[in-house]
Parts: C-alpha cells; structure tokens; sequence
C-alpha cells in the first residue's frame, strides 16, 4: 500500500499541481473562455492517455523510451510559448481574449495536455503490476496495493480542488501569474534535462547527426544526471510554490478587506474568508501526506530489511542438531555454520501451518541469490524481490523458494549432516 | 515586435506538435548500452550488457517480477574458439552468472544472479533489478562453469579437448554506466 502512495503521488504531484494552476490562471485571464481550452485539453489528454495504456498493456507497439522523448520535446515547446505568450498577453486579468489570448489558452491546454499524457499511463498500468505473482485480483495483496494507488489519486483530486481554489483567489493576480509561471519553468527545464537523456546514453535509435562526446557535451550530461541524481529537486520546487499558494491564501483571508455596509455583509464575508482558510488548511494537510509519502513513507518503504540474527544449535561430530521445540511457533528461524573458509552458511526452518512438516532451506533461491528471507505480518518474504513465500512449499525446489535443504528427525530434534550444509557454501560466497 | 514573437511561438508549438508525430510506432524494444566498454571477449566469451525496462517473464514463480523492479539488465554472449565443445558464434547455455554493480565511490549497490532466459532476440542470462538513477556505475560479472548447473563433458576420446569445466570465474566488468530511466 505504502509503495503505491509514495509511487503515485511521486508521478503525478507535479502534473497535477501544473494543470491546476495552468487551468486558474487560464480561468482568471479569459474566464470560461479559458477553461474550455483547458478542459478540452485535458479531455483529449484523457482519451490518449487510455488508448496509450490499452496499447502498452495488449500490444508491443509501444516503445515508451520513444514516446517519452517526444513528449518531453512537446512540453520544452509548449513550456516555452506558454510562458512568453504569458508575459506578452497574460498579464492583466480579465482581459479580452483576442487572437493573443486565444494562443495562450493553446499553449496552456496542450501543456497541460502533455503533462497528463506523460505520466497517467504508467500509473494506470501500476493496475497491472499488482497482480504480482499472480496472486489474482481478489486477492488481499492486490487490494492492499490498490488502497495505497486510490488513496493517493483521491488525495491528489482533493488537493487539486483546493489548489484551483486558491490560486483563483490570491490577490493580485500576478503573484498567482508568477506561481504558474515559475511552476512552468521548472517543469520546463527537467523536461529539457529528460529529452537528452537518449543522446548522452547513445540510444541506437536516435539518428541525431551530432554524437554526444562527453569532453565536448558534458554539460549536457551533467543536466540529465542533475534529474537522475536528484530526483525530488523538481518535485520539491513545485511542492514549493503550491505551499507559497495555501499560505498566500491563508493570510489573505485572515481579515476581511473588502468594503462592507452592515453587518450581514460583514458576516457572510468573515464566512468566506473562513472557507477559504479551511481549504488552505485541508490543502496543507494534503500537502503534509504528500510530503511524508515522498520521503518518510519512501525512505521507509525502500529500507534495507535486516535479517534476524541467527539461533543457536548444537553439534555433535558432523551432525548439526536444532531442538524442535525452538522452532515449533510458526515463525522464521535462520541458523548459521561458519565455514572453513570463513563462509557463513544460512539456512532457514519454519514449520508449516496446520502440519506437522517444517520448511527448510538454505537462506538463499536461485533467482535473488543469499539475499534472505524474512518474516512481515506471520508471512516469509524474500529480502530481494519482496515476494511473498507459500510456506507450504518452502523446502521444494525451484524459483524464489529457498533452496532445499535436506533433514531428518532424531529424538526430538532436526538433524542436518554437515556435508549438506557445506554443499551450500558456493550460494553464500 | 509582439506579433512577431506570438508567431514564432505559435511555430514553435507547430514544431512541438509534429515532434510528437514522430514518435514510432514499430513493434520491439529498445536496449541502451551498459557501460562504455560494449563488447569485450574474456576467456572464451564475446558478452556485452545492455538494460531496458523491466519484464514480465514466465514462469512467474522463477522470475523476479517486474513491479519494484527499475530496469532489466542483460548480457548478450557468444562461445569464441574453445576447448569445451561450444562451436563458435554459440550462445553457451547452463552458466551461473552473478552480477554486482557498483557506484562511482565503489560501494555496492545491487548484487544476484542473473537468469537464463529467451526474448524476441534470442537467449540470454538477464534479470529484472533494482536501482537507483546514478552515474559512473560499473557492473561486475562473475560466470561460473555449466558444471555446478548440472551441464557434464565428456571426457574420453568422444569429449572435447578440455577434460574438466574450468575453475575460477571468468569476470568481466563493465564501467561508466550512467543509469537514466528513459521508459
């Protein structure tokens, strides 16, 4: 759930911060004007996005490096007229929309357009990641998975609401104008850092006739690795400016300023002022979650897991002895032999629910290596993949089970031969 | 003086637009190179690494899945000239090859195995990891005999000239990798 939260607010916090004030200011210049471009925009957008996703998840058309290449170089352009026509035509609110007015409103709409198409398809597709393993939709996996992705697109339509709120309302318009822009710009230039991403990793199909060199480009280098280096920069500069937006917002409306001739007047005002301030409040409150999810929550999310440490046996000649009784609770045990070659060998025991059988297996698969399991909510995980083991099958050959360690019992205990757990030594070189 | 620069940015959102038409649309994939080495032949081996997106893969319950996954790194090898029995331009099958990358500071920062497996483009040993976007990272390889897969030789006069796999890993590095999702 975690995962999908931070993943989805981490895609589409930008955008959607983006398209909101793109569609305010849009509405503050032209009025309804201004929204009709926007939410034609957004609509076609919308249409692409779905028939790009359908094609992604059905067909091998799509090759999504292209794409994104493409769709970077049509946000430098938009990002860029956006903001001259801006300064040119969108200085003064409320004005006339004339043909200047009209290519503003273009700019806007298709930046916003762009924006959206860059990022929702993969979210959408996340859909289709949850069935991990397949695990089957019902499953509690994919609805836990699925929580994590609404509640972060719910909290990004509230927080958008409210950011539309705000800003339409700031006073004057040009701070809202200089939000917008600013916004804009920074988008603009990670788009930029992005659309050369192909040329200083020499991708193949990009026939540019200039090769990168990096003695020659390598500032061009260094402004792509600045976004592959520092991930949330960008993010955190829009995050910025909407947290400049609520708070504007806030302290505009801790008194009333506006003319007022009885108290009836006076009181619906103080009412306004007061809805206002609730939205910038539930407006941060969304941008608190935000902020945990991008970092906390992510850091938390993406922590390296530390194995338990390892019990203790006995050993008789070149038989390794684990009493039954200590592993007898169903949960994860790992035990460790050191080698002659100074080689920790783990392996694991868990005893399997409604049976008397116990899984065991070196602490190591064939596909993650000695990676390790652990134990999450009565459940064996692999450290590496996060898939979750059917404990019923650990101690069978194959993919992500635990390779298979060989066991007797003797009186009571589990006897290992030393020799068995030697042969495992190569996993843990 | 603004009527001119409304032109040239209304051109230049034409431009944009047929920017986006370009975008292909043919069936496949695309692989970026690893590192700045490309191929390089070890021991009997022509390998070279490229990545691309993650993959799903069959069997799931073999494969790493894609979800949590940054990229698919792969190794593409050949058999040169060898006295093993592998005719040469052969893709050598039953290998162990674990992978460790490094970042630019030498701290390691993924390790496993990775998998044999089939694609549009033929056999090869991949996996689907994750990593973080970074520069300067090299990949180390460490491939281990067909032997320990369970892969025999023959060793009377029917088998080839080598009467046992070899011992010591063949290891191959690859460097300067600068790692920037592009999907």
């Amino acid at each position: 759930m975690l995962k999908y939260l931070w993943t989805v607010t981490q895609d589409l916090f930008s955008t959607v911060t983006l398209v909101t004030l793109i569609y305010a200011v849009l509405d503050r210049l032209y009025g309804k004007y201004g929204r009709r471009f926007h939410i034609a925009g957004v609509c076609v957008s919308l249409a692409a996005s779905a028939a790009f996703t359908v094609a992604k998840a059905t067909t091998n058309k799509i090759i999504s490096s292209h794409w994104n290449h493409y769709t970077f170089g049509f946000i430098i352009g938009f990002s860029l007229a956006f903001m001259v026509l801006l300064l040119i035509f969108g200085r003064r609110e409320e004005s006339a929309p004339g043909a200047g007015g009209t290519l503003v409103c273009v700019a806007g709409a298709g930046l916003a357009a762009a924006m959206i198409f860059l990022r929702l398809p993969n979210v959408a597709l996340y859909l289709t990641s949850f069935n991990t393993m397949g695990v089957g939709v019902l499953s509690t996996n994919y609805m836990i998975r699925l929580v994590g992705w609404l509640l972060a697109l719910i909290l990004l339509v509230v927080y958008s609401r409210m950011l539309y709120r705000c800003a339409e309302h700031i006073r004057p318009y040009g701070a809202g104008m200089a939000l917008t822009w600013a916004g804009v710009f920074i988008y603009g230039f990670y788009s930029v850092c992005r659309f050369f991403a192909p040329w200083i990793t020499r991708a193949k199909w990009l026939h540019w006739p200039i090769k990168y060199d990096k003695a020659v480009h390598g500032f061009v280098g260094d402004l792509v690795m600045l976004s592959a280096n520092y991930p949330l920069l960008f993010i955190f500069s829009i995050f910025a400016l909407a947290v400049i937006c609520f708070v504007a917002c806030f302290i505009q409306n801790t008194r009333v300023t506006e003319p007022w001739f009885n108290p009836a007047q006076h009181r619906k005002l103080r009412a306004k002022n007061r809805s206002y301030r609730r939205m910038a409040c539930v407006a941060l409150a969304c941008m608190v979650v935000f902020g945990l999810s991008l970092t906390i929550i992510k850091e938390y999310d993406t922590r390296e897991i530390e194995l338990s440490a390892p019990e203790t046996y006995t050993v008789e000649g070149d038989k390794i002895y684990v009493a039954m009784e200590d592993v007898n609770d169903f949960h994860l045990h790992r035990f460790e032999y050191r080698t002659e070659n100074n080689v920790d060998v783990r392996w694991i025991v868990v005893r399997k629910p409604n049976s008397a059988a116990y899984g065991v297996g070196l602490d190591a698969c064939e596909v993650c290596g000695n990676a390790g399991y652990y134990e999450r909510n009565g459940q064996v995980v692999c450290r590496r993949c996060d898939v979750i083991m059917n404990t019923n099958t650990i101690g069978f050959k194959g993919g992500c089970n635990p390779i298979p360690l060989k066991y007797e019992v003797e009186d009571g205990k589990l006897m290992f031969k030393l020799e068995d757990i030697l042969a495992g030594e190569r996993e843990f070189k | 003086m603004k009527k001119f620069l409304a032109l040239l940015m209304a051109a230049l959102m034409l431009l944009s637009v047929s920017a986006l038409a370009l975008a292909e649309d043919e069936a496949g994939f695309d692989e970026f190179d690893l590192g700045v080495e490309g191929e390089q032949t070890v021991g009997f081996l022509t390998m070279s690494m490229v990545y691309f997106q993650p993959v799903d893969m069959a069997p799931t319950d073999l494969a790493t899945p894609k979800e949590g996954s940054d990229l698919h790194i792969e190794v593409d090898l050949t058999a040169e000239e060898n006295e093993y029995g592998f005719n040469k331009g052969e893709w050598v099958p039953y290998l162990t090859i674990d992978y460790v990358v490094l970042d630019a500071e030498g701290n390691q920062i993924a390790d496993g195995t990775m998998m044999p497996m089939n694609a549009s483009d033929g056999q090869h040993y991949g996996n689907n990891i994750a990593l973080p976007e970074g520069e300067g990272y090299s990949v180390k390889l460490s491939i281990k005999n067909p032997g320990e897969n369970g892969m025999l030789l023959h060793t009377d006069e029917t088998g080839p000239e080598a009467d046992a796999w070899w011992d010591e890993p063949i290891e191959a590095t690859w460097t300067g990798w600068d790692f920037v999702k592009q999907w």
